[in-house]
Order: structure tokens, then C-alpha cells, then sequence
């Protein structure tokens, strides 16, 4: 059961909850068994549990991340630290204000306009009086920023609006603690951008967050610390750059064993092709394949590629793991050629000189071309991470100086 | 009582719910509450020419008029009828609310038939009040009674609700026994007749039927009637306590695994 009685400095406090359904009883009999307070008789194949053995604590302002696989039992932790759902063992205790953000919702009916909907959330969350909460309104506007769809029914909204206005209002909620899942996953990228300035501001004046998401370079730059649920059960929890690095192993690897993604082939591997990327490497200066860069490290990437009627080009990007472009170059705009292997095979290699990216986790692309460089035949990515200070703000580290002497 | 305590607690938040149940209501027609009082009335008349002029019993019980009774019979019972079955609904039809929002279920079911019952109170008022300026019904100083006697009303209804919502959570097949439990007791209940209308032999039963207390109440305050027999409004003592702690059994053995139905 969730409860509101709060123990020492933690805002949220999960002791050994559990959630158990279970299958191949008839409703009738159900309902007889739970109105007669009796346990469930069947055997273990019957009982499945979504989430089993989740203990944690947060405290003021820290936010955590939780991670894991679909079906690892992230919404239903979610929704029992909401108090949506009841844990079948063990307690969630909140002894702050929470809020929920899930589903991209906050219980929106979808006849009702934004303005309907916004009110009736301040007063059923926040518990404002009707005229509080119709106070409030043209701060949410502002924040929502949908035009005159906020006085449109919800049923005609985007998910990107519907989002919009979800995250407006709960930004009037003030919570101390909030849920949230998948919130970044919808919205253009100005908005998203709103959101995590927003999140940051939150965590600063002292907020606590529990963020589930798919997107790891998100919830790594918005949770110091990341569960991992794997089965409905913790399988690491920690410092999220070290838990998201030991979930992309995992899933990397599990990946690999099914054959789904090789190395270097993650998109766009599509045998045939007139000109093909057929192998890509990031390696150190030693020249060992690497994908764990020192802040500032030289590397060298070599690119194949099979093009068996023409000479190819290459263009190389380096994207930052949610896809935000950092750099591109192309051999035919810098006037390089590829090595000559035989048999249709070139190869390409382009040296990064003191790469400095700040810390954080990136993607690394080669797109094949056609001899004018002017169609893009095929795309192969790998994954790749540079250490270093994680409160590093931006992109890329540039080459600056403070200096006493100021014109 | 702690439970209705809760609920005055969560009076806010009921009042929001209620709020926006009548307008998801009336959402898109033009005539809104009209239609919650034009139905009844139709079919209130309907009753007053049957009985009227098909079976030429104008007349009622001790000599007050027959539409009148049917008013304080027919329209109590529709506030009831529908409060507990919109009640017995207010959970599976919050549900997608309550998956995203951690509210209390008794404030939705609360919700659903307060407003069911304020609803159909508007109507009952406003024809009260015609009948009156007709001649037809006396205007006594007890009509002052009657938020009392419609919270006794609402009560009843309240824990045929909050007994029966949870329940038809897990299983769907709870809404046509209740449905078939409310048309028997339409029949059974003194709303197209009254209880002294109806042969002595069956009389001393008929009155253990807490609504026959109820409408006995209804008829009490807004036509001078007799009181009640005295059985009826003793089963409606025990009948309202005796819904509410049995729900309150039902809700702590049921809501631990509501969410997986929702």
C-alpha cells in the first residue's frame, strides 16, 4: 500500500514491493476468493510477476531513472510509487506532494477542451478550489503554447499537444515529487528542449524525479542515479552512466546472440546495394577497436565499403545519442579517395584529431555514395561513449580561456 | 461514519467530479437539462393518463389526487434507479482517470450518483412546484423536509453503489443483476401505488421493503400523507447502515486488485 507517512529525509520509499497476476481462475471464483480474503491456490505457472523484490529510497532533490527491456515491469513500478495500483507485497511510502505524468496524460477526457481539462486537474491533483484553478489558466496557456486548440476538445489534440498540455499542467501542479514516463518521446524539439530546461529547474529548486524511458541519453542527463529492472526484478541500480553502459551491453549482446545487429550494421543493412557500407571501426591511436573514448582522445575510423561498379564516396556524422547532429564530413567535399581492397572493396579512413566531444554518449555514421557523391545509398551506425565530466554543458568542449585583462 | 467523513474530506474533489459528469452529460446537446426533466415527464403523464383515464382511478389513497402520488412514487424511484446504477458504473468508467490519476473510487462513485440524483431532484422540484401552483398538491410548510428526506434517498442509493461498484469491477455480469433486482422492486416497491393500496395479507411484507419507507418519507413532506409504516422506515435504518459497512467489507477486500480490471 501506498502511504503518505514519510521516514527521515526520503521523499519516495519503496520497500520490497511486488505485483503478482494470476492467471486460470474464473472471475466468479475470483471474486468469491477475494471477497472471502482466501490466497491464491494455484500453482506457480499461474502466477506471473510483473515487478518482485523493488526496494529504494529518494531523497530531495534527486531523480532516478528506471531502465529495462519492454516487459520488464517499468510501467507497473510506476504506477504503484503513482498509487495507481496496489503493490501485492511490500510498501511505497511518499511523504512529499506527488504527481504523476503517465501515458502522456494526466486523466484527460477527451470531450473536454484543454481549459476543461487543465482546471479539472488542478482541482482533483492540487486541490484548488474551481476559482484557483481558473486563476491559473493563462500561465498554462503561455506554457502549453497551443494556440487556440486550448479551447478545443482534447479528442482533436495531437499527441505532441495533448503532451503539451499535460506537461504545462503538471508544471502548475507543483509537485515535490514526480512519475513520469515516456514524456520526451512525443513534441517537437523545441518543446523537448522546454521540458528538460524545465526538469532541470525542477531538480535545482529542490524536486525529486522518477523518470522511465526508453531514450537513455535522457535519462541519463536528467537522473544521477538509474534502476535497471530486468524481469520485473532490480538488476543493477546505481550511477546511471555505469548502469546505462551495463544495460546497452546487455542488450547489445542479446541482440548480437539473435542475430538482429551486428556491430556495425544498425540501420539500413540491405545486401545488394550498388555501393554498401560493409564494415565500420572506431579504434584508439594504439589501433584497438574501441567504443569508450577518453574526453579529447584521437581516433581513427575506417569505413569498407562494397561497390563493385564504381568508385564510392563516403560521408561520416557524428550524432549525439538522441540523433542531435554534432558534425559531418564527406571524402568528396574534402577531396579524399578510398584505399582500393579488390574484388568491389574500398576502404575509407578519416582520423579525429583531440575529439572534443563532452562526456556522453554519441553515435557514429557512415553513409555510402554513389561515385558524384550525390545519392546516399546505405547507412550503418555504431554506438559510442566518451567519459568525462558529466555536468559538462553542451556538445563540444571549445577551445577557450579566462584571462584577467578583459577590453 | 468515517467513511462518510472521508467523503466530506474529499467534498472538493466530489463536487469537480460531479462538475464535470454533468457536463459530459449535456456535452453537444443544445437542450441539455431539459431532456432530464422532459423524459420523466413524459412518461410520468403516460402513468397519469393510464391510470386516469384507463382504469378511472383519478383518486389515490385518502383521497389525494393520483398523479400527484405517482410524482412522489415515479420520480424518487428514477432518482434512485439511475443513482445506483450510474454509481454501480462510476469505477469501470472512471477507469481511464483512475489509472492515471491515484483518486479515491468512492469519490467517483459518490460522484456519479450525486449528480444523478441532484439531476433528477431538479425536475422532481420544479413539477412539485407546478402541481402546487395547479392546485393539485397542498404547499405545506413540511416540503422543508425534503432535502432530509432526499439525503435518506441518496444514502440508500449511495451504498447500493458502493457495495455493487467494485464488485462489478471484476465481474461485468454484476450490472444485469442489479438491473433485474431494481425492475423487480419497481414492481415490488410503493411507487405506482401506495402501501395501504395493497391487500392486508401482503401489507406487513411489502413494508419491509426500505424504499416503501422512503417514498412513504417522499409523500410525507410534499403531499401531507400519513406517515409510513413504521416497519418500512424501521428496514430503511437498517438497511442504509447495513449497505455501507457491508461495502466497506467489500472495498477492503476488493480494491487491492481493482487496477488489474481497469
Amino acid at each position: 500500500m501506498a502511504s503518505t507517512a514519510g521516514r527521515s529525509d526520503a521523499v519516495l520509499t519503496a520497500e520490497g514491493i511486488g505485483k503478482r497476476y494470476e492467471r486460470g481462475e474464473s472471475r466468479f471464483r475470483r471474486l468469491g476468493r477475494y471477497l472471502r480474503g482466501d490466497t491464491f491456490a494455484g500453482d506457480d505457472d499461474s502466477v506471473f510477476w510483473a515487478v518482485r523484490d523493488v526496494s529504494f529510497r529518494l531523497e530531495r532533490s534527486a531523480s532516478l531513472g528506471v531502465i529495462g527491456r519492454n516487459g520488464a515491469g517499468k510501467s507497473t513500478l510506476l504506477r504503484i510509487l503513482a498509487g495507481t495500483a496496489h503493490p501485492t507485497e511490500g510498501r511505497v511510502d511518499v511523504a512529499a506532494r506527488l504527481a504523476c505524468l503517465l501515458d502522456l496524460g494526466i486523466g484527460f477526457d477527451g470531450n473536454e477542451t484543454g481549459r476543461q481539462n487543465a482546471q479539472t486537474s488542478l482541482v482533483l491533483q492540487a486541490g484548488l478550489t474551481t476559482q484557483e484553478a481558473r486563476a491559473q489558466m493563462p500561465e498554462i496557456e503561455a506554457f502549453a503554447e497551443i494556440g487556440e486548440f486550448f479551447d478545443r476538445p482534447i479528442r482533436t489534440y495531437s499527441d505532441g499537444m495533448r503532451l503539451r498540455l499535460a506537461f504545462a499542467t503538471i508544471t502548475l501542479l507543483d509537485p515535490e515529487v514526480l512519475v513520469t514516463d515516456e514524456i520526451l518521446v512525443v513534441g517537437d524539439e523545441e518543446f523537448q528542449h522546454k521540458c528538460r530546461e524545465w526538469f532541470e529547474s525542477f531538480l535545482a529548486r529542490g524536486g525529486s524525479l522518477v523518470l522511465c524511458a526508453h531514450d537513455l541519453s535522457t535519462v541519463q542527463r536528467l537522473c544521477s542515479r538509474t534502476m535497471w529492472l530486468e524481469a520485473g526484478r532490480i538488476a543493477e541500480v546505481g550511477d546511471s552512466r555505469s548502469v546505462i553502459r551495463h544495460y546497452r551491453e546487455a542488450i547489445g549482446a542479446t541482440e548480437e546472440g539473435a542475430g538482429t545487429r551486428g556491430t556495425s550494421h544498425g540501420v539500413g543493412e540491405i545486401a545488394g546495394l550498388p555501393f554498401e557500407v560493409v564494415d565500420l571501426h572506431l579504434r584508439d591511436c594504439s589501433g584497438t577497436e574501441t567504443r569508450e573514448l577518453a574526453a579529447g582522445a584521437t581516433v581513427d575510423v575506417e569505413v569498407d565499403i562494397l561497390a563493385p561498379g564504381g568508385t564510392p564516396h563516403v560521408h561520416v556524422s557524428v550524432t549525439r545519442d538522441d540523433l542531435v547532429p554534432v558534425y559531418g564530413v564527406s571524402s568528396d567535399m574534402d577531396g579524399a579517395t578510398a584505399k582500393p581492397l579488390g574484388e568491389g572493396r574500398w576502404r575509407f579512413g578519416l582520423r579525429f584529431v583531440d575529439l572534443p566531444l563532452t562526456a556522453g554518449d554519441y553515435r557514429l555514421r557512415a553513409h555510402a555514395l554513389d561515385e558524384s557523391a550525390t545519392r546516399l545509398y546505405d547507412t550503418v551506425e555504431l554506438s559510442f561513449s566518451v567519459a568525462g565530466d558529466d555536468t559538462d554543458p553542451g556538445l563540444v568542449r571549445l577551445s577557450a580561456q579566462w584571462h584577467s585583462d578583459p577590453t | 461514519m468515517s467513511r462518510l467523513g472521508a467523503l466530506f474530506g474529499e467534498r472538493r474533489l466530489v463536487a469537480e467530479l460531479v462538475r464535470r459528469d454533468i457536463r459530459a452529460r449535456f456535452m453537444g446537446a443544445r437542450f441539455g437539462l431539459l431532456w432530464s426533466i422532459l423524459n420523466p415527464a413524459i412518461q410520468l403523464t403516460a402513468y397519469g393518463l393510464i391510470f386516469g383515464f384507463l382504469y378511472r382511478a383519478s383518486d389515490g389513497v385518502e383521497g389525494r389526487d393520483r398523479v400527484a402520488s405517482l410524482l412522489c412514487g415515479l420520480w424518487p424511484w428514477w432518482a434512485f434507479q439511475e443513482a445506483s446504477s450510474r454509481g454501480l458504473a462510476a469505477i469501470v468508467d472512471q477507469g481511464a482517470l483512475l489509472k492515471k490519476v491515484p483518486l479515491s473510487t468512492d469519490a467517483c462513485v459518490t460522484a456519479a450518483v450525486l449528480s444523478s440524483f441532484l439531476l433528477q431532484h431538479v425536475g422532481f422540484v420544479l413539477f412539485l412546484g407546478a402541481f402546487a401552483a395547479l392546485g393539485r398538491v397542498p404547499m405545506e410548510l413540511s416540503w422543508v423536509w425534503l432535502p432530509a428526506v432526499a439525503t435518506l434517498g441518496l444514502l440508500l442509493a449511495l451504498g447500493v453503489a458502493l457495495l455493487t461498484a467494485p464488485i462489478y469491477v471484476v465481474v461485468r455480469d454484476t450490472v444485469h443483476v442489479v438491473t433485474a433486482v431494481l425492475t423487480v422492486g419497481f414492481f415490488a416497491s410503493p411507487v405506482l401505488y401506495e402501501l395501504n393500496e395493497l391487500p392486508p395479507s401482503i401489507q406487513g411484507v411489502a413494508a419491509l421493503n426500505p424504499v416503501a419507507g422512503l417514498l412513504g418519507l417522499y409523500r410525507l413532506v410534499c403531499l401531507g400523507a400519513g406517515w409510513p409504516e413504521a416497519r418500512s422506515l424501521v428496514s430503511l435504518g437498517v438497511v442504509i447502515p447495513a449497505l455501507w459497512w457491508l461495502s466497506s467489507r467489500a472495498k477492503a477486500r476488493l480494491a487491492p486488485y481493482l487496477d488489474e480490471y481497469l
